[in-house]
């Protein structure tokens, strides 16, 4: 006997079970295929276009520089070529490491020490409302004190050491943070909040379950402007004193006309920020994998059902 | 009274809402009194404006009301009302995936109740063929299979009341069919009590055991209809027309003066 569709009960269930995972009406198959070429350009876009651009900018302007220096024969005092610049790093490369490190220190631990306070002092001022009220102006008026008038106060106060690099990186980072999470922690949709209530939550649970879940994606955004702050807070700390530090070495060079090393000097300070962006994007992309899922869905539900 | 109460789960009695406004209280609720036997789908019916939600909130204990009593039979007067609440918006847990959206109120109550509940959920999600996207995020899902997510959540609260606002308002007509015949299968396999909110006459009428009409603001109880037909023949029954035109007529809309005045 042949084997037919209705002989064999295997098949059968799997003909049952399989065409449950269709396109949805909106991303159905026929838009896919159509939009299948314009897709895989998209990407190619994306992955090269993401680098190249950017990267043919710069090359480009490196080059104007260099002409430019050579064609008006601008002394290496007023602005040193790019080539003068690279080579001055590769040069004195154990110097601008040593500088960079301690730099980086600063950084990061103002930076951490930023996201402490930040986050508890959003906490504090999330569950006691009158804290709020008379905290938050005198919180949005000290960002109108500009932090160069804090520095020197802090090395009369703190000395030429670390700490005052790291208050200062700490300073520059708590107010985005602050503001991030307190925002993040009073949009919680109410719905939601009526809906934890007659599930019966404790504070506990309605803290931990819902608030501070639903704040998170907001304090990621502040979480990358500081990562990008901390940098200049621990630049201006070393600018009003101390004895190392990319800061330092920027001053120094400046003084003795070595503008090649200045320049060296900033080339260094930008990674500090890059790579602290990159991990605060990573811990995002771990964190909070949904995210990432609700934008690309955005452009179309994945799946829907059979009725 | 007696004789009504005693087959009753929920007892609504005189209950009056108003809210504050500048120009002084605004009456929402106005002595709104009826009752929800046991096992019953009962639905509140009546246009944008009666109260309807604020009723519901009340039910849930999630607002208070200004004067009157709610109660369920054989509890304590002033006890929680063993209620699982859902509404239009599906409120479901963007940072969860399916699987931890569903248990969350089994979650909430205690660990050991949300490993108690895991096997039912799985059941569920079948039943309603979600198993395949128990892993998933929310923002994947569609309109219908969100809702659906939100539903079995709702049943897995393990109450013995389901209130309902408008749960299928946001959906497209198919699917609100297919959610609707869900539901009166949970209905009738589980053994829960329902109080349906909508401002949907045909739902109501497919739907219902009860159906509770409320006038416009202050909404009132203007009139309390049964509706005893099985729910498998109610698509094609003549009785649910004439039925149609009593509501319409009770909550001021006549058909035939609609159209003589056009």
């Amino acid at each position: 006997m042949r084997k037919t569709f209705f002989n064999r009960p295997e098949l059968r269930h799997a003909e049952l079970d399989a065409p449950r995972l269709v396109p949805a009406p909106g991303a159905g198959n026929d838009e896919a295929d159509k939009a299948a070429p314009e897709t895989t350009w998209r990407r190619v876009h994306l992955g090269l276009g993401r680098w190249i651009y950017p990267l043919a900018l710069m090359a480009a302007l490196i080059v104007a520089w260099e002409m430019v220096v050579e064609g008006f024969a601008l002394p290496r005092y007023i602005l040193p070529s790019p080539s003068l610049v690279g080579l001055t790093l590769w040069e004195k490369w154990p110097i601008f490491l040593a500088h960079t490190w301690v730099t980086f220190q600063e950084v990061v631990a103002g930076g951490l020490l930023g996201i402490v306070v930040g986050i508890g002092l959003a906490l504090i001022m999330f569950f006691f409302l009158p804290l709020e009220k008379a905290l938050y102006p005198f919180l949005i008026a000290s960002q109108n004190v500009p932090v160069f008038a804090i520095a020197p106060l802090l090395v009369v106060w703190f000395g030429y050491g670390f700490l005052p690099k790291v208050l200062m990186a700490a300073i520059i980072v708590f107010f985005p943070i602050t503001v991030s999470s307190l925002d993040g922690l009073k949009r919680t949709d109410p719905d939601l909040v009526r809906l934890f209530r007659t599930m019966g939550a404790t504070p506990a649970q309605m803290l931990w379950k819902l608030r501070v879940p639903a704040a998170l994606p907001a304090l990621f955004s502040g979480l990358k402007i500081s990562a990008v702050y901390a940098t200049i807070g621990a630049v201006i700390g070393e600018w009003v004193g101390a004895g190392a530090g990319l800061g330092y070495l920027m001053l120094s060079a400046n003084a003795q006309l070595r503008v090649a090393e200045v320049f060296g000097a900033i080339i260094c300070l930008t990674p500090i920020g890059l790579m602290l962006l990159g991990v605060v994007i990573l811990a995002e992309r771990i964190l909070l994998p949904w995210q990432r899922i609700a934008r690309e869905s955005r452009i179309g539900r994945r799946f829907e059902l059979q009725p | 009274m007696n004789g009504i109460e005693a087959d009753s789960a929920l007892v609504v009695d005189s209950l009056c809402k108003s809210y504050a406004t500048r120009s002084g209280a605004y009456p929402v609720l106005q002595r709104v009194s009826f009752t929800v036997p046991r096992g019953a789908f009962v639905s509140l019916l009546g246009p944008s404006g009666s109260g309807k939600s604020t009723l519901l909130n009340i039910l849930a204990g999630l607002e208070p009301a200004d004067s009157g009593v709610v109660r369920v039979l054989g509890r304590p007067p002033h006890a929680p009302l063993p209620v699982a609440y859902m509404q239009q918006k599906d409120l479901l847990l963007e940072w969860r995936t399916v699987w931890g959206n569903i248990l969350l109120g089994a979650e909430i109550k205690s660990r050991a109740q949300r490993d108690a509940m895991a096997e039912q959920a799985r059941e569920l999600l079948r039943e309603y063929r979600l198993e395949d996207f128990a892993d998933v995020y929310p923002a994947q899902l569609s309109g219908g299979m969100r809702q659906r997510a939100a539903l079995i959540r709702t049943l897995l609260c393990e109450q013995e009341i389901l209130l309902l606002d408008e749960p299928f308002g946001a959906l497209d007509a198919l699917t609100r069919r297919i959610l609707q015949r869900h539901l009166l299968h949970v209905w009738e396999s589980m053994g829960k009590t329902v109080v349906l909110v909508t401002h949907d006459v045909e739902e109501a009428l497919l739907l219902s055991t009860r159906i509770v009409l409320l006038s416009n603001s202050p909404g009132r109880v203007v009139d309390s209809l049964e509706i005893n037909l099985p729910h498998r023949v109610r698509a094609q029954s003549t009785e649910l027309l004439r039925l149609k035109t009593q509501i319409y007529r009770s909550l001021g809309h006549d058909e035939e003066n609609i159209f003589q005045s056009a």
